[in-house]
């Protein structure tokens, strides 16, 4: 499955498009990372649990509109964007949406 | 005297761990100064249409996230800055690394796959709802070509 930002593929045509896909998730940071987070934020620097905590949100998301996508046949999603929210306090919603296509390589 | 204690416990840890903090900015911009130098060959760019001839590598896809924290020396300035107004310089540089840092992460994942190119990049803060501690949550977004 070919994933982009761009709303055209570079060197390949779209020859036809399945509709919107999207995925998302909503993750609650566990009291540890806060605890550690907590205690980074006295020194500063990267807080790397959160960090880790966004890239695993981010893979889930994108993994369900990929889900979406192969389902409608696609073999390609375009125009892929994130947005996050937070539903709660404490909770965080990451969103990944885009518009399945089918594309083919340029001759 | 014992007026004194909690003031001047409070001064030492702003100034202790202002301190670290200062360097580990310091560190951090040293190694994205080497990183970026290193990813130089990476054109990296923020339009949506690939220059003629461009082809999209078979895991377009990249992406780099980041979450730096603030310190405390950063926090306490930034709330004086929040009396006097005008530009929170502390701040400034931390969202510059959290951004800078994130480039360089897809740049990266863009070198690694092959890339020549990143195009239609996009940077875009995320809410992670850790709000409550001052931080520059980062994720940056493109599409690698050769």
């Amino acid at each position: 499955m070919l994933v982009v930002n761009t709303e055209t593929i570079p060197g390949h045509e779209i020859v036809e498009i399945k509709g919107l896909v999207q995925g998302n998730t909503i993750r609650a940071k566990h009291l540890g990372r806060d605890i550690g987070a907590g205690l980074k934020n006295l020194v500063g620097g990267e807080l790397t649990g959160y960090t880790e905590l966004l890239t695993e949100a981010r893979r889930q998301a994108l993994q369900r509109m990929l889900d979406q996508a192969s389902e409608l046949g696609a073999n390609a999603v375009v125009n892929v964007r994130f947005t996050t929210s937070s539903v709660a306090a404490g909770a965080a919603e990451m969103y990944a949406y885009g518009t399945a296509v089918v594309a083919i390589p340029n001759a | 005297m014992t007026d004194f204690i909690l003031p001047i416990i409070v001064v030492a840890m702003l100034v202790g761990f202002g301190s670290i903090g200062w360097l580990t900015e310091q560190a951090h911009l040293r190694r994205l100064k080497a990183a970026e130098a290193s990813l130089a060959h990476i054109v990296v760019t923020n339009l949506k249409l690939p220059a003629a001839g461009m082809t999209v590598i078979p895991e377009p896809f990249v992406i780099g996230e980041v979450v730096i924290g603030s310190d405390y020396l950063k926090t306490a300035l930034a709330s004086l800055r929040g009396i006097i107004g005008g530009e929170v310089r502390s701040y400034q540089t931390l969202m510059e690394r959290g951004r800078r840092e994130a480039l360089v992460r897809m740049m990266r994942e863009a070198d690694a796959r092959g890339a020549k190119s990143v195009i239609n990049v996009r940077i875009e803060r995320a809410e992670l709802g850790s709000a409550q501690l001052p931080a520059a949550e980062i994720i940056a977004t493109g599409t690698a070509v050769h």
